[in-house]
C-alpha cells in the first residue's frame, strides 16, 4: 500500500488524526495545522500522506465527513470521530502509554 | 449502518452527490489553497508560495490517486453492505409474510413442487441419455459408419468389403468392425449365454478403450488357429467370477472351447449395449471370401474421425468410395452409398430423443400451468395487501425496493417449492426408471445428478421471476393516495385487472388443451396398438434362447437331431403340451432376423428395389401349432422333410400374395436367388404375423424347415397348459441333460414379448397421461380461484345490481359467462398450440391421425365441462349474495 513506512508510524499517524478530531469536527487542512502545532514540528510528516490516512480511518468506519463551509466561507470537507473511532482512540492512547512506558523504562533506566 | 438505511436520505444524497474524483480534487486543492493563504500572509510573493505549498504538500497526483482508490474501495463495500442488509431485511419480512399467511404459502409450494419435481425427474432422463457424453476419450469424435438406401433412407449394416475400402483410403483414424452373437459360458457351477461382441483388432483402438486389467487382443489372437483368447466385461467379471484378479490367464469354456482370459474391460462402456464378452473376428480365407461379397452385410461398424477432418468431410469420402462399388456392381449396389452417424445419436435413435425432447416439453407446460397458477394467488394477495404497500410506499419506499421486495418473497416460494420439488424429482427419477422401456439406452445412468440439481435450481429461479415479476411490476403501481383510498370507495374491480386474470386463466386452459390432445392421441394410439391381432395366441407361450455350440455339433445332422431330440423331452415334461423351435420370434421377441429376396421359378430377374423381399424363419415342425398361427392352405412341415428330401417352403398369406397376385402360389417353386440359390416347393400358406412388434406392418414371411437349414442358435417356443412360468425349472433340467456347456438364456412369456413390444407406447401415454391429469386439476384450481376471487372483490357490485332489480338467475348467468368467455378464448388458442405440437407426435401415434377428430373434440368438450364445474361454486356464491347485508358492510 504505502512505501515502506514502519507499521507504528503508520498507526502514530491514525493515532494522532483520531487526537485531532477528539475536540470536534476539523477539515484536512485544520488536520495538519494542529498537528504542526501541537508536535511543534518534531512529527514532519508529508502533508500529502495525511489524505489516505484519513480515508482509511473512513473507510475503516472511525471517522465520518460530512461536507460543510470553512471559516473562510469555502466549501470543506469536515471530519468527526465515530463510536467507534472513540473507542479506537482510547484504545490505542493506552496502547501509546504502554508502549511508551515500556520503551521509557529500558531507555532512561540507569545501569 | 442499518440504521442509516431506513430514512430517505443515503438515496437522495446518492443522486446529488458528485464523483468520487472530484470530491478528492476538491478536498486537496482546498488544502493547497489554504497554506498557499497563509504563506502570503506570512509575506510570501503568490508564486513563491504555491511552490512552496506544493513542495510541503507532496506528491500531488499519489497522494490523489491513493485518496481515490480508498474512496472508491469504501463505497463498494458500503453498497455491497446496503444490499446485504436490504436482502436480509427483505428475507426475513418475506418469511414472517409468507408465515401470516400459510394456506397461500403451502398451495404454491405444492403446486411449484409438482411442476420443478416433474420437470427435474424428466430433466434427468434427457441428461444422462441425451446430454452427458458417453464414457470414451473424445466420444464426440466417434461415429457409426452405415450402409444408407438413396431410395428410402434407410440404414443398416456393412460389408467387409467396403470396411477394407475404408482402411486403404484412410478414411478413419481407427476403424473397427464387430459381429453380435451370442455364446455360452460353461464350467463352474451353472453355465449361461451371454451377448457377444466378435471384433476385428482396431476396435478397442478406435474407442480409445484400455483394460483395467490385463492386455488387449494383439495380432496373433486373430491368426485361425491359434489359441482361443476372449475379454470380460467388467460386468461379467464382478457377476460370474467374483471380480477375482486372478482371473487373467485362467481358461475359461467358451462356446465349448477352453479359452484364456486375457483382460477386463472398465466399468460402463455401453457400447455395443449389453454385450459381456469379446472373441476376435477370425478371418479364415474361405470365411474373406464370402465377407467380401458386396451385398453381405453383415457386420457393424465404429470408427474414429481422423484428426482435422470433419463430419461432413469424412461422409462425402465415404460417398465418393461407395460410389465407386456402385459402378463395380451395378447389379447389387444401385442407389446405396455409406454414411456416418455420431455413436451418442446413433445410440439413442432419432425417434427416442424427439420422444424425450418432446417429453420434457410437456412436463415445462405443466410447470407453465403452476406458474400461471402461482402468479394468480399473487395477484389476488397483492389485491388484498394493497393498503400494505400502500402504506409502506406512503413511508417512503420507492418503487424499486417493493418491486425486490416481493420478487424476493417470490425467491423464497420458488427455493422451498424447489427443495420439495427436488425430493419429487428423487421418487419421480425412480418410478421413471421402473416404468421406462428397455431400449432406452443407459437408464441404469439415469439420477439425480449435480447436473440435474443445478437445472432444478435455475427452473425454480427462473419459475420466481416467471410468476413473480408481473404481479411484483403490477402491485407496486399506483399511487399510494389512491390505493389507500380505493378499498373502501371502490365497488367493483377494474376491468382491466379481471381481464388479466381471465387471460391468465384461459392461458391455463389452452396449455392444458395442449398436453390433454397429446395424451389423449398417444393414449388412443395405445389402445388401438393393445387391440392389434399378434396373428396367434400370447397367452400360455414360454420362450428360451439356445445356442448350440462346441465341436460335436460341427457334423452334418447332429443339430437338427440335437433340437429333435429336445423337443422329445421337453414335450415328456407335465404342463408341456407341444413344443418348437424358430430362428425369430414374431413381435420382435429375439433370435436372428434375416431379410432375403425371392423370385418364383420363370420369371426372369427383376431389376434392384422390385425384387418381392420377405423375411427369413427357420422352424421346427409344430411350429405354427405351437403357436396358434392359423394353416390355411396345404401341409405342416414334419419329419420327413429332412436334409435329404425335396427343398420345401411354408409362406405367409402375405408373402403369397406378393409373390402370385393372380394364382395359388401352393405347389409352385421359388428360390432366394442372392444367397441360398435353392428351389423350394411351396407346401403351406399360413396366417400372418406381426413381425417385430404390435404396430408392425404386415410383412412377407418364409419358412423352412430346421435340417434344411441347420442353424445352431434358436429360440424356443413351448405351449403350457397352465403358468408357463412353472416350466421353467423342468426346461433348464432337460437343456442341461442333454449337453452341460448349453445354457437357456432370454426366458420370457410370450405376454411378456408382447408388452415390450408395446412399452414406448405405454410409456409415453402413462408420462403423458400424468402431465395432462395434473395440468386439468391446475387448471381447475386456477379458474376456481380466479372466479371465485372475482366475485369476492365484485361482492358490492353485485348487490347494488340485485338491490337495483337483478334476479339470482342474471347474477348465475353473469359469472357462468365469464367463466365461458374464458373457456373459449382458452379452447381456441389451445387447439392452435394442440395443432403444432400433434404433428411432432407422430412417431408415437399408431393408427390415430394426428388431428383425430375424436380425440380433439373429447378434449374440448371435457375442458368446457371442467372451465363450467369451476365456475358453478363461485356463481352460486355470487347468487346467494344478500343486496342488504353487503351494501350495508361497507
Amino acid at each position: 500500500m504505502d512505501k515502506g513506512r514502519p507499521d507504528h508510524l503508520h498507526g502514530t499517524l491514525d493515532a494522532l488524526i483520531l487526537k485531532a478530531l477528539a475536540p470536534g469536527a476539523r477539515h484536512g487542512y485544520a488536520i495538519a495545522r494542529w498537528l504542526e502545532e501541537t508536535t511543534d514540528e518534531v512529527l514532519r510528516i508529508e502533508e500529502g500522506s495525511l489524505y489516505p490516512a484519513l480515508y482509511r480511518l473512513e473507510k475503516r468506519g472511525w471517522i465520518e465527513a460530512e461536507w460543510g463551509r470553512s471559516e473562510l466561507g469555502r466549501r470543506a470537507k469536515f471530519y468527526h470521530l465515530t463510536e467507534r473511532g472513540w473507542a479506537a482512540l482510547e484504545r490505542e492512547t493506552a496502547e501509546w502509554a504502554r508502549f511508551a512506558a515500556a520503551v521509557s523504562r529500558v531507555l532512561l533506566a540507569t545501569g | 449502518m442499518a440504521k442509516r438505511d431506513e430514512g430517505g436520505r443515503p438515496r437522495v444524497r446518492g443522486i446529488l452527490k458528485p464523483s468520487v474524483g472530484d470530491e478528492v480534487e476538491e478536498e486537496l486543492s482546498f488544502h493547497v489553497e489554504m497554506r498557499v493563504r497563509e504563506l502570503v500572509a506570512e509575506g510570501w510573493s503568490e508564486a513563491d508560495a504555491r511552490a512552496e505549498a506544493l513542495r510541503r504538500f507532496g506528491d500531488l497526483m499519489r497522494v490523489k490517486a491513493d485518496c481515490r482508490r480508498i474512496a472508491e474501495e469504501r463505497e463498494r463495500s458500503m453498497r455491497r453492505m446496503e444490499f446485504l442488509a436490504g436482502l436480509r431485511q427483505d428475507v426475513r419480512y418475506a418469511f414472517r409474510q409468507l408465515m401470516r399467511s400459510r394456506a397461500f404459502a403451502a398451495a404454491a409450494v405444492v403446486m411449484l413442487a409438482l411442476g420443478i419435481g416433474a420437470t427435474t425427474a424428466i430433466f434427468s432422463v434427457v441428461d444422462a441419455v441425451l446430454l452427458r457424453s458417453l464414457p470414451f476419450p473424445g466420444a464426440e469424435r466417434l461415429v457409426i459408419p452405415e450402409t444408407l438406401n438413396l431410395e428410402n433412407g434407410d440404414t443398416w449394416s456393412v460389408t467387409y468389403g467396403d470396411y477394407l475400402d475404408w482402411v486403404d483410403a484412410g478414411v478413419f483414424a481407427d476403424v473397427g468392425l464387430y459381429q453380435s452373437v451370442n455364446v455360452n459360458i460353461s464350467g463352474g457351477e451353472a453355465s449361461e449365454r451371454v451377448a457377444t461382441a466378435l471384433i476385428t483388432g482396431d476396435f478397442f483402438a478406435a474407442l480409445g478403450v484400455a483394460p483395467v486389467l490385463g492386455r488387449l487382443f494383439q495380432a496373433d489372437d486373430f491368426v485361425p488357429g491359434s489359441p482361443a483368447t476372449a475379454i470380460l466385461s467388467y460386468g461379467l467379471w464382478q457377476r460370474r467370477f467374483g471380480g477375482d484378479r486372478g482371473i487373467i490367464g485362467r481358461s475359461v469354456r467358451i462356446a465349448g472351447v477352453p479359452t484364456e482370459v486375457i483382460a477386463v474391460l472398465p466399468r460402463g462402456l455401453g457400447f455395443p449395449r449389453d454385450v459381456d464378452l469379446w472373441l476376435p473376428l477370425e478371418v479364415t480365407p474361405a470365411r474373406r471370401a464370402i465377407w467380401e461379397r458386396r451385398d453381405n452385410f453383415i457386420f457393424r461398424s465404429v470408427a474414429r474421425l481422423a484428426p482435422g477432418r470433419t463430419l461432413e468431410q469424412t461422409r462425402s469420402h465415404l460417398a465418393t468410395l461407395a460410389r465407386q462399388v456402385e459402378r463395380d456392381h451395378p447389379d447389387i449396389r444401385s442407389n446405396v452409398t455409406v454414411t456416418a452417424t455420431p455413436l451418442g445419436a446413433w445410440m439413442v435413435g432419432a425417434e427416442l430423443s424427439r420422444a424425450l425432447w418432446l417429453f420434457l416439453g410437456a412436463v415445462v407446460l405443466v410447470l407453465l400451468i403452476g406458474c400461471v397458477n402461482v402468479a394468480n394467488l399473487l395477484l389476488t394477495r397483492a389485491a388484498v395487501r394493497g393498503r400494505e404497500l400502500a402504506i409502506r410506499t406512503a413511508l417512503g419506499a420507492g418503487r424499486a425496493r417493493i418491486v425486490r421486495q416481493l420478487l424476493t418473497e417470490s425467491v423464497i416460494l420458488a427455493l422451498i417449492g424447489g427443495a420439495v420439488g427436488v425430493a419429487v424429482a428423487f421418487w419421480g427419477v425412480r418410478v421413471l426408471v421402473a416404468a421406462a422401456p428397455a431400449e432406452i439406452p443407459r437408464l441404469e445412468e439415469v439420477a439425480l445428478s449435480p447436473t440435474a440439481l443445478a437445472f432444478a435450481a435455475a427452473v425454480s429461479l427462473a419459475s420466481a421471476v416467471l410468476f413473480g415479476l408481473a404481479p411484483a411490476l403490477r402491485a407496486s403501481r399506483g399511487s399510494p393516495g389512491a390505493a389507500l383510498g380505493e378499498t373502501s370507495l371502490r365497488a367493483t374491480a377494474g376491468a382491466g385487472t379481471r381481464r388479466r386474470r381471465g387471460a391468465l386463466a384461459a392461458a391455463e386452459l389452452a396449455l392444458s388443451l395442449v398436453l390433454l390432445v397429446a395424451a389423449g392421441l398417444v393414449l388412443r394410439s395405445f389402445a388401438q396398438l393393445r387391440a392389434t391381432d399378434p396373428g396367434f395366441e400370447t397367452e400360455g407361450l414360454l420362450t428360451f434362447s439356445l445356442s448350440l455350440q462346441g465341436d460335436r455339433y460341427d457334423p452334418d445332422g447332429v443339430t437338427a437331431s440335437t433340437f429333435a431330440e429336445l423337443r422329445r423331452r421337453m414335450e415328456a415334461i407335465p404342463g408341456i403340451e407341444k413344443t418348437a423351435i424358430v430362428s425369430s420370434l414374431p413381435m420382435g421377441g429375439g433370435g436372428f432376423y434375416l431379410g432375403r429376396s425371392f423370385l418364383a421359378e420363370g420369371r426372369p430377374e427383376p431389376p434392384q428395389g422390385e425384387e418381392v423381399s420377405g423375411m427369413w424363419n427357420v422352424v421346427s415342425p409344430d411350429y405354427f401349432g405351437t403357436m396358434r398361427i392359423p394353416l390355411l392352405r396345404g401341409r405342416d412341415f414334419s419329419s420327413a422333410d429332412g436334409a435329404e428330401s425335396t427343398p420345401v417352403m411354408i409362406v405367409n398369406r402375405e408373402f403369397a400374395r406378393r409373390m402370385f397376385p393372380d394364382g395359388d402360389a401352393l405347389g409352385k417353386r421359388v428360390r432366394s436367388w442372392r444367397d441360398e440359390n435353392l428351389y423350394r416347393e411351396i407346401v403351406g400358406i399360413v396366417g400372418d404375423v406381426r413381425f417385430f412388434g404390435a404396430g408392425d406392418e404386415i410383412r412377407p414371411l418364409v419358412y423352412v424347415p430346421h435340417p434344411q437349414n441347420e442353424w445352431g442358435s434358436m429360440v424356443v417356443v413351448v405351449r403350457t397348459a397352465g403358468d408357463p412360468m412353472t416350466v421353467v425349472g423342468a426346461l433348464r433340467d432337460a437343456v442341461r441333460g442333454l449337453d452341460p456347456d448349453l445354457a437357456v438364456d432370454d426366458v420370457q412369456t410370450m405376454d411378456q414379448v408382447f408388452a415390450a413390444s408395446v412399452a414406448p407406447r405405454r410409456f409415453g401415454s402413462l408420462l403423458l397421461g400424468t402431465f395432462a391429469g395434473i395440468a386439468v386439476v391446475l387448471a381447475a384450481i386456477g379458474i376456481y380461484g380466479i372466479l371465485s376471487f372475482g366475485v369476492t372483490q365484485r361482492t358490492r357490485e353485485i348487490g347494488i345490481r340485485m338491490a337495483l332489480g337483478a334476479r339470482r338467475e342474471d347474477v348465475l348467468r353473469m359469472v357462468v359467462r365469464e367463466a365461458a368467455v374464458i373457456a373459449l378464448v382458452g379452447t381456441v388458442a389451445g387447439l392452435a398450440g394442440a395443432l403444432v405440437v400433434s404433428r411432432l407426435l407422430k412417431s408415437l401415434l399408431y393408427q390415430v391421425s394426428a388431428t383425430d377428430p375424436v380425440t380433439f373434440g373429447g378434449v374440448v368438450l371435457l375442458l368446457i365441462a371442467v372451465a363450467v364445474a369451476a365456475s358453478l361454486a363461485p356463481a352460486r356464491r355470487a347468487a346467494s349474495v344478500d343486496p342488504a347485508t353487503t351494501l350495508r358492510a361497507e
